[in-house]
């Protein structure tokens, strides 16, 4: 097992822009870096806005980015090439390599067609004609919990959310990735049975030696599961590291947002920092700050270096790094 | 986080819809009303056309002569001449039923021309976006404000008669009225394009033509075929409507020609009610089972839209 | 029986008609009683017929929705029950919005796009009655109160994101201050900084009196179970337990309620040291639920009576009642 990271995503800008006439650009990532190691959990935790998804369609290959590189190994390959410009064949190899699963279960599959031909597809597309599809098929909905018998020959809307979700990760398996970006992929899907499918996860990764990236927003999920948790915010990372010391220790005010704002079946929660962000938020008009840290408006510990310098990302202990001028 | 509501449970029924639709618009009173009639009428136009004299200007084969003697004129229905002759002695059964046959004929060759242009137009405007989306967007935005009734009248009539033939007509009225169907496909296409399984047909290495072909026509073939029924309508009016002002096709007989034939030969100067009553009844026939098929289509179709958006 | 409650139920079924004569029976005999006061949890997950109930027992009864049977009775004023039913239909529309009040589901896209959200609230108030300026000032403060700009109000709906559109919804259906609101799903697509946001700001109408009962319908039973006092949660078309939050999260009795709070991690698991289980298989279709029990399918404890009869409703204690065969002995006493 090397020792290089499998991906390496360094300073990744991404610009839209909106509008006709005077087009203005919004940014949705600023300079955002991230390795991802050989059967590795990765979650990536953000809210909406926060640029994540777009993260991943530019991983994805779906989006190019503005500026920036992905770096990416290839299996039994030593050196990362760099993704963002490949074509052809080794386009091609990337995507048998790195495979996505999206939100919502139910426009993922092609409502015209039954759910076997999304995975037909993928054996013909990545195995060949030769191989056998259908032995293929039924390891895949094995591998992923499912009755086979249930669910072939149905069309997605006669299936369950879940169930559609578990297709969706076998149909991803298939080419035998060595990186899967799952894009809030329990979101859509019933609370009850979302714990299921995150040990599926986790036992494919150990089953199959391939890594994830688990984009999410909620911490509980990244908490319970993941190796590694990245916390972005306005498209730029403020926290990242070795889960458990993040759990222990958040360091990052946003971060403990959201840990604090998690529901808490037991007793009421005292939730500081959401009251007086909530404070923060009412007591004035909201801002962007166009340089410096972009939680400054939100935060309630800011100080005026705060809204002019974006801070850097420093180590403040091994596997646990936080860009916040609170640590520096 | 998206809201998945629109399209999720939109695509979680679409494919329901499918599987029962037939046999829903079989049970649609409107349609059913509709369609036999129609049915009845392509079965008139057809069937009838075996029973018609061979050429409607040639009168030799009851007359004798190719001239037109006044005792073969505005005759009355008789066994040789269900309907009667007109003022040319020519037969009126015969126009009429080779009339509708060539209508018929028209409309259909001009639905798959305006569909087929609609289609390609709105595939690729929805789909790549862009410049190419601009200007068809623009371009059809700018057409449907002309009434393309007036932009038909005014092309049909520049042509001399001799080159306006049957096809020719069909071709143009094809041509002006594509720009509606273009921007209904366009939508569609846009919605499905913004669908996840488009990336992940993208994920599957799948190229553009296979995205287009295999994941978004298919879905959008049975609006397609609704839009071709809505343009065979509206090209059976058309061609009623600059026939009956003279403007048809001069290589056939059509039913606005018959109808502009029977108006301004004299035949309703005369009373000849049988003629004009069973021509104008069979274009009023036509245009209410035309009708009565659009509304049992779109009832079918709505409702089970509308029913999507409940959330249990 | 709830000693103090504004709505009762009686073996309600609402049922979606679909072609071919195809039923979807979305509440399939459902007798609840909704108490006074307070936030109030209506609980279920995908195809348990949640919002279908929160549209019945707010009597918005439309195709492809139908009443096939049971009753629903008001007791808003004083202790006498009225039938909904022989309510005229004018008082009833009259007391939409001033005393009854739905935040839809997806409510975001409930605003007129044509209009400025500032003369929305106006025509509101006017509709209502009320001062319209006195109305938009009030609105203001409480879309400020959900971190929204005060320049909300002259912007078009499509200006504003989903969220913003969101909030914004939640505030102009509460504007009048009405005496039982029902909100739907209110905070399911916002992250959950703001889902605790609205969620407080809902419960803060609760605390200072300006609404009277706050029934929240969602699918996120450890949020509702922090904010709530009393819960009904729904499976499959049924009630299958209700009683007041802590007696639900301290004792859950329905299997269905154990296996959903079990699958849940707290926050300091992780899943090397104990793995969290799911509740498996999926929910019932309701056009073709199974037989007997509607859980049975997924349910760890299952008898041979729950594959065969319905189980039947009991109440162990007043308002805490269980439908499952578990507990059928408790009843006979």
């Amino acid at each position: 097992m090397s020792s290089t990271p499998i991906l390496k995503v360094e300073n990744l800008v991404k610009d839209y822009y909106v509008g006709v006439v005077g087009r203005k650009a919004v940014r949705a990532l600023d300079g955002v870096s991230i390795t991802v190691n050989e059967k590795e959990f990765v979650a990536l935790v953000g809210e909406s806005g926060s640029g994540k998804t777009t993260l991943a369609r530019i991983i994805l290959r779906l989006t190019p980015p503005t500026m920036g590189k992905v770096l990416y190994r290839f299996k039994n390959d030593d050196k990362l090439v760099d993704v963002v410009s490949l074509s052809g064949d080794t386009l091609k190899r990337y995507r048998a390599e790195v495979q996505g699963i999206f939100q919502d279960p139910y426009t993922s599959f092609n409502p015209f067609y039954k759910v076997d031909r999304a995975l037909k597809v993928a054996v013909r597309k990545f195995l060949g004609r030769n191989a056998d599809e259908d032995k293929v098929i039924r390891e895949a909905l094995t591998a992923v919990r499912l009755n086979p018998d249930e669910v072939l020959g149905r069309y997605p809307h006669q299936l369950s959310g879940g169930q559609l979700q578990r297709i969706s990760i076998a149909r991803a398996l298939i080419p035998r990735p060595r990186l899967l970006i799952a894009d809030e992929y329990i979101s859509m899907v019933d609370m009850s049975t979302r714990a299921d499918i995150v040990n599926l996860t986790r036992d494919l990764i150990d089953a199959y030696g391939m890594s994830i990236i688990m984009i999410t927003h909620e911490m509980s999920t990244a908490l319970y599961a993941s190796d590694r948790t990245i916390v972005l915010f306005k498209g730029m990372i403020v926290e990242e590291g070795d889960t458990k010391k993040i759990m222990k220790n958040p360091l990052h005010p946003y971060t403990q947002l959201l840990i604090e704002a998690l529901p808490s079946i037991e007793e009421r929660k005292e939730r500081k920092i959401l009251a007086k962000t909530i404070e923060v938020q009412r007591s004035g008009v909201i801002t962007q700050a166009v340089r410096g840290c972009p939680f400054a408006p939100r935060c309630p510990f800011a100080k005026s270096q705060c809204f002019t310098t974006k801070p850097k990302m420093i180590e403040f202990e091994k596997d646990h790094h936080v860009a916040c001028w609170l640590y520096t | 986080m998206k809201s998945g509501l629109d399209s999720s449970t939109l695509f979680k029924n679409l494919r329901g819809l499918k599987d029962t639709l037939v046999g829903e618009l079989f049970m649609n009173r409107r349609f059913v009303v509709g369609f036999t009639i129609f049915l009845g009428l392509v079965l008139l136009g057809y069937v009838g056309s075996l029973f018609a004299y061979p050429d409607p200007w040639d009168i030799s084969i009851y007359t004798g002569t190719t001239i037109c003697t006044p005792e073969y004129r505005f005759l009355p229905p008789s066994p040789g001449h269900p309907l009667g002759t007109d003022q040319g002695c020519r037969d009126i059964y015969t126009w009429l039923v080779v009339g509708l046959k060539n209508s018929l004929w028209i409309a259909a060759v001009a639905a798959i021309i305006s569909t087929t242009i609609a289609s390609t137009l709105g595939l690729i405007a929805g789909y790549r976006g862009g410049i190419l989306d601009d200007i068809i967007n623009f371009v059809s935005n700018f057409l449907m404000v002309i009434p393309m009734f007036i932009v038909l009248l005014m092309l049909v009539s520049y042509v001399p008669p001799e080159a306006r033939t049957s096809l020719l007509v069909a071709v143009m009225i094809g041509l002006t009225s594509w720009p509606g169907p273009t921007r209904v496909v366009r939508s569609m296409v846009m919605q499905h394009r913004a669908a996840d399984y488009v990336d992940v047909a993208k994920l599957m290495n799948f190229s553009i033509t296979e995205i287009i072909f295999k994941e978004i026509l298919p879905n959008i073939a049975s609006y397609i075929f609704l839009i071709y029924i809505n343009a065979f309508s509206g090209a059976i009016f058309a061609e009623v409507g600059i026939g009956a002002i003279g403007y048809g096709p001069w290589d056939a007989v059509t039913l606005g020609r018959t109808f502009n034939n029977i108006i301004y030969g004299g035949l309703v100067f005369v009373g000849a009610w049988w003629s004009f009553v069973t021509v104008g009844l069979v274009i009023v026939l036509l245009s209410y089972s035309l009708l009565l098929i659009n509304l049992g289509l779109q009832h079918v179709f709505n409702p089970r839209l509308k029913l999507t958006y409940y959330a249990v | 029986m709830v000693e103090d409650y504004i709505i009762r139920t009686e073996n309600l079924k609402l049922y979606y008609v679909l072609p071919r004569g195809i039923y979807v029976k979305a509440v399939d005999g459902v007798s609840i009683e909704v108490p006074r006061g307070g936030v109030i949890g209506l609980v279920g997950e995908s195809g348990s017929g949640k919002t279908t109930l929160g549209e019945g027992i707010l009597y918005l009864i439309e195709p492809p929705m139908v009443k096939v049977g049971g009753k629903i009775y008001y007791r808003f004023h004083g202790n006498e029950e009225i039938d909904v039913e022989s309510i005229p239909q004018d008082k009833l529309e009259k007391m939409r919005g001033t005393d009854i009040a739905l935040i839809p589901q997806y409510a975001m896209n409930a605003l007129n796009p044509t209009m400025k959200i500032g003369s929305f609230i106006k025509d509101v108030a006017k509709y209502h009655d009320r001062d319209p300026d006195e109305v938009l000032k009030v609105a203001i403060e409480r879309f400020k109160m959900l971190g929204l700009p005060e320049d909300v109000v002259n912007r078009y709906p499509h200006e504003l994101s989903g969220g913003m559109r969101q909030r914004a919804v939640v505030v102009i259906s509460t504007l009048l201050n009405p005496r039982l609101v029902v909100a739907d799903e209110p905070v399911s697509n916002l992250d959950v900084v703001h889902q605790q946001v609205v969620i407080d700001f809902l419960t803060d109408l609760v605390k200072r009196g300006i609404v009277e009962t706050m029934t929240i319908i969602t699918h996120d039973l450890p949020l509702i179970l922090e904010k709530s006092r009393y819960l009904i949660i729904m499976y499959g078309g049924h009630v299958v337990e209700t009683g007041k939050r802590e007696e639900i999260w301290s004792e859950p009795l329905h299997p269905y309620t154990k296996l959903f709070l079990e699958s849940i991690p707290p926050v300091g698991t992780r899943i090397e040291e104990k793995r969290i289980r799911g509740i498996p298989g999926n929910p019932p279709d309701l056009r073709f639920p199974p037989p007997g029990c509607r859980f049975h399918p997924r349910c760890p404890f299952t008898m041979d009576i729950c594959r065969r009869e319905e189980p039947p409703e009991i109440e162990v204690a007043p308002g805490r009642k269980v439908k499952c065969w578990l507990y059928a002995d408790l009843k006979k006493r």
